[in-house]
Protein backbone atom coordinates (compact mmCIF):
# COMPACT_ATOMS: atom_id res chain seq x y z
CA UNK A 1 0.00 0.00 0.00
CA UNK A 2 2.54 2.40 1.17
CA UNK A 3 6.18 1.63 -0.64
CA UNK A 4 9.43 3.37 0.65
CA UNK A 5 12.88 2.43 -1.79
CA UNK A 6 15.53 3.60 -1.38
CA UNK A 7 14.18 6.93 0.11
CA UNK A 8 17.50 9.36 0.34
CA UNK A 9 17.50 13.08 2.31
CA UNK A 10 19.90 15.61 1.94
CA UNK A 11 19.74 19.23 3.12
CA UNK A 12 21.72 21.64 2.33
CA UNK A 13 24.15 21.49 -0.64
CA UNK A 14 28.25 21.56 -0.64
CA UNK A 15 30.09 21.79 2.32
CA UNK A 16 26.62 22.70 4.47
CA UNK A 17 24.88 19.57 3.18
CA UNK A 18 23.65 16.96 5.81
CA UNK A 19 22.72 13.71 4.71
CA UNK A 20 19.85 12.85 7.30
CA UNK A 21 18.49 9.92 5.73
CA UNK A 22 20.89 7.72 3.67
CA UNK A 23 18.85 4.74 2.76
CA UNK A 24 15.10 3.46 3.62
CA UNK A 25 13.21 1.17 2.07
CA UNK A 26 9.96 -0.13 3.64
CA UNK A 27 6.42 -1.50 3.02
CA UNK A 28 3.07 -0.49 4.64
CA UNK A 29 0.54 -2.67 4.27
CA UNK A 30 -3.23 -2.30 4.38
CA UNK A 31 -4.47 -2.59 7.85
CA UNK A 32 -0.88 -3.00 9.70
CA UNK A 33 0.38 -1.45 12.37
CA UNK A 34 3.78 -0.65 11.80
CA UNK A 35 6.02 0.88 14.21
CA UNK A 36 9.76 2.92 13.15
CA UNK A 37 12.18 3.22 16.28
CA UNK A 38 15.44 4.89 15.95
CA UNK A 39 17.07 6.88 18.36
CA UNK A 40 16.99 10.70 18.84
CA UNK A 41 17.98 12.58 15.54
CA UNK A 42 17.85 9.60 13.50
CA UNK A 43 15.75 11.18 11.13
CA UNK A 44 12.43 10.02 12.19
CA UNK A 45 10.98 13.25 11.45
CA UNK A 46 11.92 14.22 8.07
CA UNK A 47 11.41 10.65 6.98
CA UNK A 48 7.48 11.35 7.93
CA UNK A 49 7.67 14.03 6.19
CA UNK A 50 8.48 13.00 3.21
CA UNK A 51 6.39 10.02 3.43
CA UNK A 52 3.40 12.50 4.09
CA UNK A 53 4.07 14.34 0.85
CA UNK A 54 5.46 17.71 2.77
CA UNK A 55 9.28 17.07 1.85
CA UNK A 56 10.61 15.98 -1.87
CA UNK A 57 13.34 13.18 -1.21
CA UNK A 58 16.47 13.43 -2.64
CA UNK A 59 16.35 10.58 -4.44
CA UNK A 60 14.50 7.19 -4.15
CA UNK A 61 10.43 6.78 -4.06
CA UNK A 62 7.46 6.77 -2.12
CA UNK A 63 4.70 5.50 -3.85
CA UNK A 64 1.38 4.91 -2.22
CA UNK A 65 -1.22 2.32 -3.98
CA UNK A 66 1.44 2.08 -6.82
CA UNK A 67 1.17 6.43 -7.25
CA UNK A 68 4.59 7.75 -6.56
CA UNK A 69 3.57 11.33 -4.31
CA UNK A 70 3.77 14.51 -5.51
CA UNK A 71 2.85 16.97 -2.40
CA UNK A 72 0.21 15.82 0.48
CA UNK A 73 -2.00 12.91 -0.50
CA UNK A 74 -5.87 13.09 0.65
CA UNK A 75 -5.15 9.34 1.79
CA UNK A 76 -2.38 10.07 4.30
CA UNK A 77 -3.88 11.97 7.50
CA UNK A 78 -0.99 13.27 10.27
CA UNK A 79 -0.81 13.26 13.94
CA UNK A 80 2.31 15.68 14.67
CA UNK A 81 3.95 15.90 17.74
CA UNK A 82 3.71 18.98 18.90
CA UNK A 83 -0.19 19.22 19.79
CA UNK A 84 0.17 23.20 20.78
CA UNK A 85 1.59 24.11 17.38
CA UNK A 86 -0.83 22.01 15.33
CA UNK A 87 -3.88 22.62 16.62
CA UNK A 88 -5.02 25.96 15.76
CA UNK A 89 -5.82 28.06 19.26
CA UNK A 90 -8.15 30.59 17.43
CA UNK A 91 -10.50 27.52 16.66
CA UNK A 92 -12.80 25.33 19.08
CA UNK A 93 -12.39 21.67 19.35
CA UNK A 94 -15.12 21.19 16.74
CA UNK A 95 -13.24 23.84 14.48
CA UNK A 96 -10.31 21.99 14.82
CA UNK A 97 -11.29 18.36 13.94
CA UNK A 98 -13.61 19.82 11.22
CA UNK A 99 -11.06 21.93 9.50
CA UNK A 100 -9.94 19.56 6.87
CA UNK A 101 -13.64 18.20 5.72
CA UNK A 102 -14.35 21.26 4.21
CA UNK A 103 -13.22 20.32 0.83
CA UNK A 104 -14.62 16.60 1.27
CA UNK A 105 -18.04 17.43 2.05
CA UNK A 106 -20.45 19.64 1.14
CA UNK A 107 -23.53 19.24 3.59
CA UNK A 108 -22.59 21.00 6.78
CA UNK A 109 -24.54 18.48 8.49
CA UNK A 110 -22.70 15.55 6.96
CA UNK A 111 -19.27 17.56 8.22
CA UNK A 112 -21.21 18.23 11.83
CA UNK A 113 -22.19 14.29 12.18
CA UNK A 114 -18.20 13.54 11.52
CA UNK A 115 -17.07 15.50 13.55
CA UNK A 116 -19.05 14.20 16.18
CA UNK A 117 -18.07 10.70 15.09
CA UNK A 118 -14.54 11.76 15.49
CA UNK A 119 -14.53 12.96 19.29
CA UNK A 120 -16.81 10.36 19.98
CA UNK A 121 -13.87 7.96 19.38
CA UNK A 122 -11.61 9.52 21.52
CA UNK A 123 -13.89 10.52 24.33
CA UNK A 124 -14.23 14.62 23.80
CA UNK A 125 -18.11 14.24 22.77
CA UNK A 126 -18.87 17.24 25.27
CA UNK A 127 -16.01 19.24 24.86
CA UNK A 128 -16.85 20.08 21.05
CA UNK A 129 -17.08 23.75 22.01
CA UNK A 130 -13.77 24.44 24.01
CA UNK A 131 -11.00 25.70 22.57
CA UNK A 132 -7.64 23.64 22.68
CA UNK A 133 -6.08 25.47 25.12
CA UNK A 134 -8.30 25.09 27.70
CA UNK A 135 -7.41 21.26 27.85
CA UNK A 136 -4.88 19.24 28.89
CA UNK A 137 -2.17 18.01 27.06
CA UNK A 138 -3.25 14.39 26.87
CA UNK A 139 -6.69 15.79 25.44
CA UNK A 140 -5.12 17.72 23.33
CA UNK A 141 -3.77 15.16 21.99
CA UNK A 142 -7.06 13.17 21.49
CA UNK A 143 -8.63 16.45 19.72
CA UNK A 144 -5.42 16.03 17.22
CA UNK A 145 -5.90 12.47 16.71
CA UNK A 146 -9.87 12.76 16.53
CA UNK A 147 -8.84 15.43 13.56
CA UNK A 148 -6.54 12.59 11.69
CA UNK A 149 -9.85 10.36 12.03
CA UNK A 150 -12.30 12.75 10.67
CA UNK A 151 -10.17 13.22 7.89
CA UNK A 152 -11.36 9.30 7.03
CA UNK A 153 -7.69 8.50 5.81
CA UNK A 154 -6.32 5.02 4.67
CA UNK A 155 -2.70 5.60 6.49
CA UNK A 156 -2.99 7.41 9.94
CA UNK A 157 0.73 9.11 10.41
CA UNK A 158 2.05 9.85 14.03
CA UNK A 159 5.28 11.30 14.80
CA UNK A 160 6.08 10.79 18.35
CA UNK A 161 2.66 11.54 19.71
CA UNK A 162 3.00 10.67 23.00
CA UNK A 163 6.48 12.16 23.63
CA UNK A 164 4.87 15.21 25.10
CA UNK A 165 2.67 14.36 27.70
CA UNK A 166 3.06 12.15 31.35
CA UNK A 167 3.65 8.78 31.62
CA UNK A 168 -0.19 7.85 32.78
CA UNK A 169 -1.43 9.89 30.41
CA UNK A 170 0.71 8.15 27.51
CA UNK A 171 -0.49 4.88 28.57
CA UNK A 172 -3.89 5.59 27.67
CA UNK A 173 -3.23 7.06 24.79
CA UNK A 174 -1.47 3.94 23.33
CA UNK A 175 -5.16 1.98 24.35
CA UNK A 176 -6.88 4.54 22.11
CA UNK A 177 -5.00 4.32 18.86
CA UNK A 178 -4.94 0.15 19.37
CA UNK A 179 -8.97 0.72 19.92
CA UNK A 180 -9.66 3.29 17.37
CA UNK A 181 -7.29 1.27 15.15
CA UNK A 182 -9.61 -2.20 15.90
CA UNK A 183 -12.57 0.38 15.79
CA UNK A 184 -11.79 1.70 12.04
CA UNK A 185 -9.08 -0.26 10.80
CA UNK A 186 -6.85 2.75 9.62
CA UNK A 187 -3.49 1.88 8.61
CA UNK A 188 -1.00 3.13 11.17
CA UNK A 189 2.48 4.56 11.09
CA UNK A 190 3.98 5.58 14.10
CA UNK A 191 7.58 7.27 15.09
CA UNK A 192 8.52 6.57 18.18
CA UNK A 193 12.11 6.63 20.43
CA UNK A 194 10.31 4.59 22.66
CA UNK A 195 11.17 0.78 22.22
CA UNK A 196 8.52 -0.48 24.51
CA UNK A 197 5.63 1.54 23.04
CA UNK A 198 6.75 0.33 19.75
CA UNK A 199 6.28 -2.93 20.66
CA UNK A 200 3.20 -2.86 22.40
CA UNK A 201 1.40 -1.40 19.61
CA UNK A 202 2.98 -2.75 16.26
CA UNK A 203 2.30 -5.55 14.04
CA UNK A 204 5.68 -4.68 12.82
CA UNK A 205 8.88 -2.65 13.89
CA UNK A 206 11.08 -1.72 11.57
CA UNK A 207 14.36 -0.37 13.00
CA UNK A 208 16.50 3.05 12.02
CA UNK A 209 19.77 3.99 12.70
CA UNK A 210 21.16 7.06 13.76
CA UNK A 211 21.64 9.97 10.99
CA UNK A 212 22.18 9.16 8.18
CA UNK A 213 19.62 6.69 8.57
CA UNK A 214 19.37 3.25 7.23
CA UNK A 215 16.97 0.54 8.06
CA UNK A 216 18.72 -1.44 10.40
CA UNK A 217 16.25 -4.70 10.48
CA UNK A 218 12.55 -5.54 10.82
CA UNK A 219 11.17 -7.20 13.93
CA UNK A 220 7.44 -8.75 13.92
CA UNK A 221 5.75 -8.78 16.56
CA UNK A 222 3.79 -11.87 17.37
CA UNK A 223 1.94 -10.77 20.49
CA UNK A 224 -1.38 -11.56 20.84
CA UNK A 225 -3.91 -9.35 20.60
CA UNK A 226 -6.27 -7.27 22.22
CA UNK A 227 -3.22 -6.33 24.41
CA UNK A 228 -3.33 -5.16 27.68
CA UNK A 229 -0.25 -2.78 29.60
CA UNK A 230 -0.24 -5.23 32.40
CA UNK A 231 -0.69 -8.76 30.80
CA UNK A 232 0.93 -8.14 27.76
CA UNK A 233 4.38 -6.01 29.34
CA UNK A 234 4.43 -9.47 31.32
CA UNK A 235 5.16 -11.73 28.63
CA UNK A 236 8.42 -13.20 28.51
CA UNK A 237 7.67 -13.05 24.67
CA UNK A 238 7.91 -9.21 25.30
CA UNK A 239 10.81 -8.87 26.83
CA UNK A 240 12.18 -11.10 23.96
CA UNK A 241 11.31 -8.68 21.34
CA UNK A 242 11.77 -5.71 23.32
CA UNK A 243 15.87 -6.85 24.02
CA UNK A 244 15.77 -7.86 20.32
CA UNK A 245 14.66 -4.15 19.31
CA UNK A 246 16.98 -2.65 22.17
CA UNK A 247 20.05 -4.72 20.63
CA UNK A 248 19.90 -3.68 17.10
CA UNK A 249 19.37 0.21 18.54
CA UNK A 250 22.56 0.01 20.23
CA UNK A 251 24.73 -1.98 17.47
CA UNK A 252 27.09 0.46 15.59
CA UNK A 253 25.46 1.18 12.58
CA UNK A 254 27.97 -0.86 9.95
CA UNK A 255 28.16 2.36 7.27
CA UNK A 256 29.61 4.55 10.55
CA UNK A 257 32.77 5.57 9.06
CA UNK A 258 33.63 8.98 11.50
CA UNK A 259 37.66 8.96 12.53
CA UNK A 260 37.27 7.59 16.07
CA UNK A 261 35.14 4.39 14.91
CA UNK A 262 37.72 2.09 16.01
CA UNK A 263 38.48 3.45 19.34
CA UNK A 264 34.89 3.54 20.08
CA UNK A 265 35.01 -0.42 19.33
CA UNK A 266 38.42 -0.79 21.27
CA UNK A 267 36.33 0.39 24.33
CA UNK A 268 33.17 -2.05 23.96
CA UNK A 269 35.71 -4.53 24.22
CA UNK B 1 -8.11 51.76 54.89
CA UNK B 2 -8.67 51.04 51.23
CA UNK B 3 -7.85 52.46 48.80
CA UNK B 4 -10.97 53.16 46.29
CA UNK B 5 -9.58 56.22 44.11
CA UNK B 6 -6.79 54.84 41.10
CA UNK B 7 -3.08 55.90 41.24
CA UNK B 8 -3.52 57.20 38.31
CA UNK B 9 -6.63 60.15 39.16
CA UNK B 10 -4.24 60.84 41.95
CA UNK B 11 -1.46 62.12 39.37
CA UNK B 12 -3.70 63.86 37.83
CA UNK B 13 -5.42 65.54 40.12
CA UNK B 14 -1.86 66.84 41.69
CA UNK B 15 -0.76 67.80 37.81
CA UNK B 16 -3.90 69.90 37.46
CA UNK B 17 -3.80 71.33 40.67
CA UNK B 18 -0.11 72.54 40.54
CA UNK B 19 -0.90 74.09 37.18
CA UNK B 20 -3.98 75.87 38.72
CA UNK B 21 -2.11 77.37 41.61
CA UNK B 22 1.23 78.00 39.51
CA UNK B 23 -0.79 79.81 36.97
CA UNK B 24 -2.65 82.14 39.80
CA UNK B 25 0.30 83.10 41.40
CA UNK B 26 1.38 84.41 38.50
CA UNK B 27 4.32 82.46 38.23
CA UNK B 28 3.59 81.65 35.03
CA UNK B 29 3.40 83.40 31.64
CA UNK B 30 0.26 84.37 30.50
CA UNK B 31 0.88 82.01 27.58
CA UNK B 32 0.28 78.92 30.15
CA UNK B 33 -3.28 79.90 31.55
CA UNK B 34 -4.48 78.41 34.98
CA UNK B 35 -6.52 74.97 34.17
CA UNK B 36 -9.80 76.52 35.10
CA UNK B 37 -9.65 78.93 32.58
CA UNK B 38 -9.06 75.85 30.37
CA UNK B 39 -11.79 74.33 31.67
CA UNK B 40 -14.64 77.07 31.16
CA UNK B 41 -13.38 77.34 27.20
CA UNK B 42 -13.94 74.06 26.77
CA UNK B 43 -17.69 74.09 28.42
CA UNK B 44 -18.87 77.09 26.54
CA UNK B 45 -17.31 75.89 23.33
CA UNK B 46 -18.21 71.79 23.55
CA UNK B 47 -21.28 72.68 21.90
CA UNK B 48 -20.14 74.69 18.98
CA UNK B 49 -20.46 73.83 15.61
CA UNK B 50 -17.05 75.12 14.85
CA UNK B 51 -15.44 72.69 16.93
CA UNK B 52 -17.40 69.95 16.29
CA UNK B 53 -16.31 70.64 12.96
CA UNK B 54 -12.80 70.84 13.49
CA UNK B 55 -12.79 67.47 15.29
CA UNK B 56 -14.29 65.87 12.02
CA UNK B 57 -12.28 67.06 9.51
CA UNK B 58 -9.49 65.76 11.38
CA UNK B 59 -10.90 62.34 11.82
CA UNK B 60 -11.62 61.78 8.72
CA UNK B 61 -8.20 62.64 7.71
CA UNK B 62 -7.21 60.11 10.43
CA UNK B 63 -9.69 57.22 9.08
CA UNK B 64 -9.08 58.09 5.25
CA UNK B 65 -4.93 58.02 5.38
CA UNK B 66 -5.18 54.81 8.34
CA UNK B 67 -7.19 52.90 5.75
CA UNK B 68 -4.93 53.62 3.07
CA UNK B 69 -1.56 53.13 4.93
CA UNK B 70 -2.83 50.21 6.42
CA UNK B 71 -4.07 48.16 3.29
CA UNK B 72 -0.68 49.31 1.56
CA UNK B 73 1.33 48.82 4.19
CA UNK B 74 0.05 45.02 4.87
CA UNK B 75 0.08 43.85 1.47
CA UNK B 76 3.29 44.98 1.08
CA UNK B 77 4.22 43.62 4.23
CA UNK B 78 3.21 40.51 2.98
CA UNK B 79 4.47 40.69 -0.35
CA UNK B 80 8.05 41.13 1.02
CA UNK B 81 7.34 38.37 3.77
CA UNK B 82 6.21 35.47 1.53
CA UNK B 83 8.24 36.32 -1.86
CA UNK B 84 12.17 36.37 -1.66
CA UNK B 85 12.40 38.40 -4.76
CA UNK B 86 9.95 40.93 -3.43
CA UNK B 87 12.13 40.96 -0.18
CA UNK B 88 15.30 41.48 -2.15
CA UNK B 89 13.53 44.15 -4.63
CA UNK B 90 12.23 46.31 -1.41
CA UNK B 91 14.13 46.00 1.54
CA UNK B 92 16.72 48.53 0.89
CA UNK B 93 14.02 51.47 -0.35
CA UNK B 94 12.36 50.50 2.67
CA UNK B 95 15.00 50.63 5.20
CA UNK B 96 15.48 54.07 3.37
CA UNK B 97 12.91 55.81 3.34
CA UNK B 98 11.41 54.46 6.60
CA UNK B 99 13.21 56.76 8.93
CA UNK B 100 12.25 60.06 7.26
CA UNK B 101 9.73 61.85 8.67
CA UNK B 102 6.84 62.69 6.42
CA UNK B 103 7.07 66.67 7.57
CA UNK B 104 10.02 66.99 4.91
CA UNK B 105 7.59 66.35 2.00
CA UNK B 106 5.06 68.69 3.32
CA UNK B 107 6.41 71.82 1.30
CA UNK B 108 7.25 69.91 -2.00
CA UNK B 109 3.82 68.22 -1.47
CA UNK B 110 2.34 72.34 -0.43
CA UNK B 111 3.25 73.27 -4.33
CA UNK B 112 1.95 70.47 -6.35
CA UNK B 113 -0.90 70.01 -4.83
CA UNK B 114 -1.85 73.29 -2.72
CA UNK B 115 -3.38 73.24 1.21
CA UNK B 116 -5.37 70.58 0.48
CA UNK B 117 -7.22 67.74 2.73
CA UNK B 118 -5.41 65.36 0.01
CA UNK B 119 -2.24 66.47 1.50
CA UNK B 120 -2.57 65.52 4.94
CA UNK B 121 -4.10 62.83 3.99
CA UNK B 122 -1.61 61.41 1.54
CA UNK B 123 1.37 62.46 4.37
CA UNK B 124 -0.32 60.77 7.26
CA UNK B 125 -0.86 57.24 4.82
CA UNK B 126 2.67 57.14 4.37
CA UNK B 127 3.55 57.40 8.39
CA UNK B 128 0.66 54.66 8.96
CA UNK B 129 2.34 52.55 6.34
CA UNK B 130 5.36 51.61 7.99
CA UNK B 131 5.08 50.35 11.10
CA UNK B 132 2.03 48.18 9.39
CA UNK B 133 4.32 47.15 6.91
CA UNK B 134 6.95 46.04 9.21
CA UNK B 135 4.79 44.27 11.77
CA UNK B 136 3.02 42.16 8.63
CA UNK B 137 6.44 41.29 7.52
CA UNK B 138 7.35 40.16 10.89
CA UNK B 139 3.69 38.67 11.68
CA UNK B 140 4.13 35.94 8.81
CA UNK B 141 7.77 35.46 9.32
CA UNK B 142 6.45 34.18 12.38
CA UNK B 143 3.77 32.08 11.36
CA UNK B 144 4.46 28.47 13.35
CA UNK B 145 5.82 25.87 11.07
CA UNK B 146 3.61 23.26 12.58
CA UNK B 147 0.73 25.15 11.92
CA UNK B 148 1.49 25.40 8.38
CA UNK B 149 2.52 22.04 7.81
CA UNK B 150 -0.60 20.92 9.48
CA UNK B 151 -2.55 22.84 7.05
CA UNK B 152 -0.64 21.36 3.92
CA UNK B 153 -1.21 17.62 5.10
CA UNK B 154 -4.69 17.99 5.22
CA UNK B 155 -5.02 19.54 1.88
CA UNK B 156 -6.54 22.95 2.42
CA UNK B 157 -6.28 25.46 -0.52
CA UNK B 158 -5.02 28.51 -0.59
CA UNK B 159 -7.36 30.65 0.23
CA UNK B 160 -8.34 28.27 2.85
CA UNK B 161 -4.90 28.93 4.10
CA UNK B 162 -4.77 32.59 4.40
CA UNK B 163 -8.31 32.69 5.88
CA UNK B 164 -8.02 30.06 8.51
CA UNK B 165 -3.75 29.93 9.29
CA UNK B 166 -2.20 33.03 7.99
CA UNK B 167 -4.93 35.56 9.03
CA UNK B 168 -4.91 34.69 12.53
CA UNK B 169 -1.57 34.09 12.77
CA UNK B 170 -0.32 37.32 12.19
CA UNK B 171 -3.39 38.94 13.42
CA UNK B 172 -1.66 39.88 16.97
CA UNK B 173 1.24 41.36 15.04
CA UNK B 174 -1.40 43.31 13.02
CA UNK B 175 -3.37 44.51 15.89
CA UNK B 176 0.03 45.98 17.59
CA UNK B 177 0.69 47.55 13.84
CA UNK B 178 -2.53 49.01 13.72
CA UNK B 179 -2.64 51.15 17.41
CA UNK B 180 0.78 51.97 16.57
CA UNK B 181 -0.52 53.41 13.26
CA UNK B 182 -3.87 54.83 14.29
CA UNK B 183 -1.09 57.10 17.25
CA UNK B 184 0.83 58.11 14.70
CA UNK B 185 -1.74 58.65 11.92
CA UNK B 186 -3.53 61.33 14.25
CA UNK B 187 -0.21 62.86 15.39
CA UNK B 188 0.95 63.46 11.85
CA UNK B 189 -2.65 64.43 10.44
CA UNK B 190 -3.11 66.80 12.99
CA UNK B 191 0.80 68.41 12.73
CA UNK B 192 0.54 69.28 8.93
CA UNK B 193 -3.33 70.74 9.05
CA UNK B 194 -1.12 73.11 11.32
CA UNK B 195 1.98 73.52 9.23
CA UNK B 196 0.17 73.26 6.48
CA UNK B 197 -3.18 75.52 7.16
CA UNK B 198 -5.37 72.72 6.36
CA UNK B 199 -8.32 72.91 7.72
CA UNK B 200 -8.89 70.65 11.11
CA UNK B 201 -8.25 70.42 14.65
CA UNK B 202 -4.07 71.47 14.01
CA UNK B 203 -5.34 74.73 11.85
CA UNK B 204 -8.13 75.87 14.42
CA UNK B 205 -4.87 75.42 17.31
CA UNK B 206 -2.72 77.84 14.88
CA UNK B 207 -5.37 80.34 14.46
CA UNK B 208 -5.84 80.40 18.49
CA UNK B 209 -2.28 80.69 19.03
CA UNK B 210 -1.58 83.07 16.32
CA UNK B 211 -4.25 85.22 17.82
CA UNK B 212 -3.22 85.02 21.43
CA UNK B 213 -6.52 83.04 22.36
CA UNK B 214 -4.49 80.88 24.96
CA UNK B 215 -7.23 79.37 26.44
CA UNK B 216 -8.91 78.18 23.50
CA UNK B 217 -5.54 76.56 22.62
CA UNK B 218 -4.82 74.59 25.16
CA UNK B 219 -8.80 73.40 25.00
CA UNK B 220 -7.95 72.04 21.94
CA UNK B 221 -4.51 70.60 22.48
CA UNK B 222 -6.87 68.68 25.34
CA UNK B 223 -9.42 67.71 22.84
CA UNK B 224 -6.38 66.07 20.37
CA UNK B 225 -5.03 64.26 23.58
CA UNK B 226 -8.41 62.80 24.16
CA UNK B 227 -9.16 61.90 20.72
CA UNK B 228 -5.99 59.90 20.82
CA UNK B 229 -6.82 58.08 24.26
CA UNK B 230 -10.42 57.44 22.87
CA UNK B 231 -8.76 56.00 19.60
CA UNK B 232 -6.34 53.89 21.54
CA UNK B 233 -9.13 52.40 23.77
CA UNK B 234 -11.11 51.42 20.74
CA UNK B 235 -8.21 49.42 19.14
CA UNK B 236 -7.82 47.82 22.23
CA UNK B 237 -10.94 46.85 22.75
CA UNK B 238 -11.18 45.38 19.29
CA UNK B 239 -8.05 43.64 19.93
CA UNK B 240 -8.90 41.71 22.80
CA UNK B 241 -12.58 40.47 21.43
CA UNK B 242 -10.10 39.42 17.97
CA UNK B 243 -7.38 37.79 20.18
CA UNK B 244 -9.88 36.55 22.80
CA UNK B 245 -7.32 32.82 22.28
CA UNK B 246 -3.98 34.51 22.30
CA UNK B 247 -1.85 33.72 25.30
CA UNK B 248 -2.17 36.97 26.37
CA UNK B 249 -5.58 37.89 26.45
CA UNK B 250 -6.69 33.99 28.00
CA UNK B 251 -9.10 34.32 30.64
CA UNK B 252 -9.32 30.58 31.55
CA UNK B 253 -7.24 27.86 31.41
CA UNK B 254 -7.67 23.95 32.13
Amino acid sequence: MLTVSNLQKTYGSGDQAVEAIRDLTLTVDKGEFVCIVGPSGAGKSTMLKCLCGLLQPSSGTVTLNGVPLNGPPKEIASVFQDYSRSLMPWFTVRRNVGLPLRNRHRSAADRAARVATALEAVGLTSFGGRYPWQLSGGMQQRVAIARGLAYAPEILLLDEPFASVDAQTRADLEDLILRVRDDTGVTMLLVTHDIDEAVYLADRVVVMSARPSVVLDTVEVDLPRPRDQVTTKQLPRFAELRAQVLTLIRRPAHHDSTPDHHSKIGERR
Amino acid sequence: MRLTMPLPVLTTAALLGTGEALARSGALPAEIPPVSEIAGWLWTNLATVDLWMAVSQTLTHWAVALVLGVTVGTLVGAAMASVPVVNELLLGTVEFFRPIPVVVYLPIMLLLLGARPAVVILLAAVAALWPMLLQTLYGVRDIDPVTRDTARVFGLTTPQRLAWVTAPSILPYVFTGLRIASTITLLVAIAMELIGAVAGLGNTLATYASNGLYAATYGVIVIAGLLGVALNAVFERLERRALRWHPSHRTQNA
